[in-house]
């Protein structure tokens, strides 16, 4: 079967996503039950997640549509990140980044609106071999760079052997590591690539719509790319200052016919706070604001001088880590009385503005396999009882926290209340924000701390980014425990299972082992709430990222 | 703070007495001693500047290339930075190449392998735009405090004086992010007169789109104002407490003869330096009003700088915000000796 999922643009795509008896029948066809792609929406036993309640209550799924008009220009504005903002999708970090790259270029695959299904970018297509460890990407015809050269399979295999296998060019290298025969990767036509790997992945193109995969033109590097970048999508480079502020016009031969409306974006990310950004939205000097303080969302729920989008899909995963190796976390005991003593509904509450969905210590919400059956409730005794038996009633914990994204050093607090009730002390200590995601800040290596998980197309993308040994992100040190070996080796099952039977009951073991052993107290799940002026139209919100994976192409002003 | 003879103590003018014969002017010995202190400052300041930014807590290198700092990637920026020099080495490079005018290259930039990386050239904008920003609050803010001071001073303990020292008291005490606040309510969210933010296209001038200078000045001044006009007020008042201000009354001088001639211009020594303080504070105080306004200023460069841990621009950045700081000094100093003639009849006599 051809896992075809649609046309030349994307609204016709929309209503071609195929369904899951097509999916399956067209398995059947194959002779191979297919779980890839995380186009299955809803195969397996489990289901989809907890969060897929309606957007919160006064926000926008999708603003006002009608008729576009074409012209003007949109401006987004997003705090800035001075010299570190960059233009190389690899090694994106920051909000402003994000902007850009999805502007500039075009990822293979794009997360749904509601994670799954996947929707396609630059491929339009990816088939496995039986097993599951030969995959057949087929790419989209017609597309051309803004340089006028056409895209093909050329730039896809550049990007798998130099940038996606290389750490330094792509931060998610980690992901592939292992699991692609990168020397191996070949253009079968100009618009077909094989890529084989070295262990099975069922699911294995979800990956590529993680948001470091953008793709670039064959030969790019981080040098040329930072002179003058080169993509696929919708907006082209006319400037770029970082810290400051960059200019794009429309790009009049993009893919999606019709598409951008606007002749010009332009991402202002001279702003050093948030106030001013919300002052600048109120103002109409910007007319994007993305991910704004959930309390500035809440009061324009009710005063409505804006407009707010909130996803359907409470995707973006918020958590304390605790080393699982090593340290005072490394009794597991100590880690579920974690898990029990905190209200995660007060926590939401309280560092959220109410917004977001509580979270069962699980990652990966709206994917297939959600582990949807797990729930965790609030048992301060029995967490008394687990602190005492492992001996740290009355003992302190410190707490690294920074105030990075929203309600990080507010659940931090939150929860150092709420651990009091429980026999412990939790010191909250509030560091700097530039160097908290990085080794120099103790990044990894911390026993106690925060983490945020952007949301991914499937649990593959979510372990291969969290908890194998290669993941980029192995901050609570998954299988270096005693017995981690055999949890290791459970995962690889999961990522290698094509039978969707064998994929659900692995997955959820996978996660039921992390429910009740795994160093992550994930207490809730945040949709994107982003703000558009009065005038903009035709932007919806969708679970990957702001703006639905940032199509402003769909955005057009009254 | 400035070292400045008291105008009204001729005993403080002792350092400033008349020289040997064949000795240099007084007055140029002032001001080669004033100018040679404030280098000898800039010089210690420069220390700190460069102790305080490399003998941060783990490798500099590291903490800029962030995630990106792969064992290679380390060594090369670490190269660039020249971190494997010794510190003094390294100092007096960075140092002989700012008094020419070359800040380097910004190390952020260089770890994103990006070209056009000077800072020399990238720090051009925002002193321009924060200069403007500046002048104007300067421009306005001097006649204020000197005018709203010297009438609260006149009219101690009256209706006049209240009406001034009220309102200077309590915008005093605010701080400029509360007070940027308080006139982005007023003016934008009540009456929508004015924009709340400052944005300006690269390279684009706030002399282009004059409006969006009008609330980061009116903080920085309702801030800067208010504690000059406090010290004016008590300046004035004190001078017009003065025997010879009293003796020209008894003498039948007009009263605003006295107030102009004896009083106001004996008062305006002190006022110099308060202004100068003031003006000290603006170097400061802008930092905060441009982040509140989002003001491409150098405060805004300086706030990115910290923010992306880049710490050549950093050391450029605090450098230059340390040499105005000093320059404004040095000026004040020597315009109080041209202010007061009894100054540089101290120096000659």
């Amino acid at each position: 079967m051809n896992l075809e999922l649609g046309g030349g643009n994307f609204d016709s795509l929309e209503s071609h996503r195929l369904t899951r008896r097509e999916i399956l029948t067209g398995a059947m066809g194959l002779g191979l039950t297919l779980t890839g792609a995380g186009l299955l929406a809803g195969c397996g036993s489990s289901s989809k997640g907890p969060s897929t309640a309606a957007a919160a209550a006064g926000t926008l799924a999708a603003l006002p549509g009608g008729t576009p008009v074409r012209g003007g220009t949109l401006t987004v504005g997003v705090l800035s990140g001075g010299q570190s903002e960059n233009l190389f999708p690899g090694t994106a970090a920051l909000t402003p980044d994000f902007v850009r790259d999805y502007s500039l270029y075009n990822l293979l695959f794009y997360l749904g609106k509601e994670i799954t299904p996947l929707v396609p970018g630059l491929a339009l297509s990816a088939e496995p071999n039986k097993d599951a460890t030969l995959w057949t990407f087929k790419l989209r015809d017609g597309v051309v760079w803004h340089d006028g050269k056409p895209f093909g399979a050329d730039d896809v295999v550049y990007n798998f052997r130099a940038l996606w296998a290389n750490e330094a060019t792509n931060f998610s290298a980690g992901f592939l590591a292992g699991l692609v025969d990168f020397k191996n990767v070949r253009k079968r036509d100009r618009l077909t690539v094989e890529v084989p790997l070295n262990v099975p992945v069922a699911e294995f193109p979800t990956i590529f719509a993680y948001f470091t995969f953008p793709v670039v033109q064959n030969g790019a590097t981080a040098k040329s790319t930072a002179a003058k970048p080169i993509g696929t999508g919708p907006f082209k480079h006319v400037s770029f200052t970082p810290g400051s502020q960059s200019v794009f016009e429309a790009n009049k031969n993009y893919w999606e016919p019709g598409k951008p409306y606007v002749d010009k974006l332009v991402v202002d990310s001279s702003f050093t706070d948030t106030n001013a950004l919300y002052n600048a939205l109120l103002s109409g000097s910007i007319n994007l604001y993305p991910t704004l303080p959930l309390v500035n969302a809440r009061e324009q729920v009710a005063s409505k001088q804006v407009q707010i989008l909130s996803s359907t899909l409470a995707a973006e995963s918020y958590m304390f880590l605790m080393r699982v190796d090593k340290g005072p976390f490394a009794d597991n005991r100590v880690r579920q009385a974690f898990k029990l003593l905190v209200d995660r509904q007060a926590m939401i509450d309280g560092a959220w503005a109410g917004f977001g969905t509580v979270a069962p210590d699980l990652l990966a919400p709206g994917t297939n396999y959600y582990a949807s059956d797990l729930k965790r409730t609030q048992d301060v005794e029995q967490a008394k009882s687990l602190f005492k038996a492992a001996g740290v009633l009355g003992q302190t914990f410190v707490l690294p926290t920074c105030n990075f994204l929203p309600g990080m050093v507010e659940s931090s607090t939150i929860l150092a209340n709420q651990a009091a009730a429980a026999g412990v002390k939790v010191v909250v200590n509030n560091t700097s924000a530039a160097t908290y995601f990085t080794s120099a800040g103790g990044f990894t290596t911390r026993p106690f701390g925060l983490e945020v998980d952007q949301p991914v197309g499937s649990l593959t993308t979510a372990y291969l980014s969290e908890y194998t040994l290669t993941a980029p992100f192995q901050d609570t040190h998954w299988g270096h425990q005693a017995g981690g070996a055999a949890a290791q080796k459970l995962i690889s099952e999961a990522i290698g299972a094509t039978d969707p039977a064998k994929a659900a009951a692995l997955w959820h073991e996978c996660q039921l082992q992390q429910y009740n052993e795994g160093g992550y107290l994930v207490w809730g799940n945040l949709p994107y709430v982003d703000a558009a002026a009065g005038n903009v139209r035709g932007l919806s919100a969708g679970a990957g990222f702001s703006y639905d994976n940032w199509r402003l192409q769909d955005g057009w002003l009254a | 703070m400035a070292v400045v003879p008291d105008a009204f103590a001729p005993d403080s003018a002792v350092a400033l007495s008349a020289p040997p014969p064949g000795a240099r002017h007084p007055v140029v010995a002032f001001i080669l001693r004033r100018t040679g202190a404030g280098l000898a400052t800039l010089l210690a300041v420069s220390v700190l500047i460069f102790l305080a930014t490399n003998v941060l807590p783990g490798n500099v290198a590291v903490v800029v290339l962030g995630r990106n700092a792969s064992p290679a990637n380390v060594q090369r920026l670490e190269r660039e930075l020249q971190i494997n020099h010794s510190v003094p080495a390294r100092y007096l490079r960075w140092l002989g190449n700012a008094v020419q005018g070359d800040f380097g290259r910004s190390a952020v930039a260089e770890a994103e392998n990006r070209p056009n990386s000077s800072i020399s050239s990238s720090l051009g904008a925002p002193l321009r735009n924060s200069f403007w920003l500046a002048g104007f609050t300067t421009l306005l803010l001097i006649p204020l405090t000197l005018i709203l001071g010297a009438l609260a001073g006149i009219f101690a303990g009256r209706w006049l004086d209240h009406l001034i020292s009220l309102p200077a008291l309590v915008m005093g005490g605010l701080p400029e992010f509360v007070m940027g606040t308080l006139l982005i309510y007023i003016f934008f969210s009540k009456l929508r007169w004015l924009p709340p933010v400052a944005l300006l296209s690269p390279g684009s001038s706030p002399l282009s789109d004059p409006e969006v200078l009008v609330l980061p000045v009116l903080t920085l001044l309702a801030v800067a104002v208010a504690g000059g006009v406090r010290q004016v007020r008590v300046g004035m008042a004190d001078a017009l407490q003065q025997d010879y201000v009293q003796f020209a009354r008894l003498n039948g001088v007009a009263e605003r003869r006295v107030l102009a001639r004896y009083a106001l211009r004996n008062a305006l020594a002190p006022s110099v330096q308060i202004i100068a303080q003031n003006l000290q504070y603006l170097v400061g105080g802008i930092i905060i009003v441009e982040s509140v306004f989002a003001y491409p200023g150098i405060g805004t460069y300086l706030v990115n700088a910290v923010t992306s841990r880049d710490v050549v621009e950093v050391q450029a950045a605090a450098i230059v915000l340390a040499a105005l700081y000093i320059a404004i000094n040095v000026l004040a100093d020597l315009i109080v000796v041209f202010l007061v003639p009894r100054l540089r009849t101290g120096m000659s006599s």
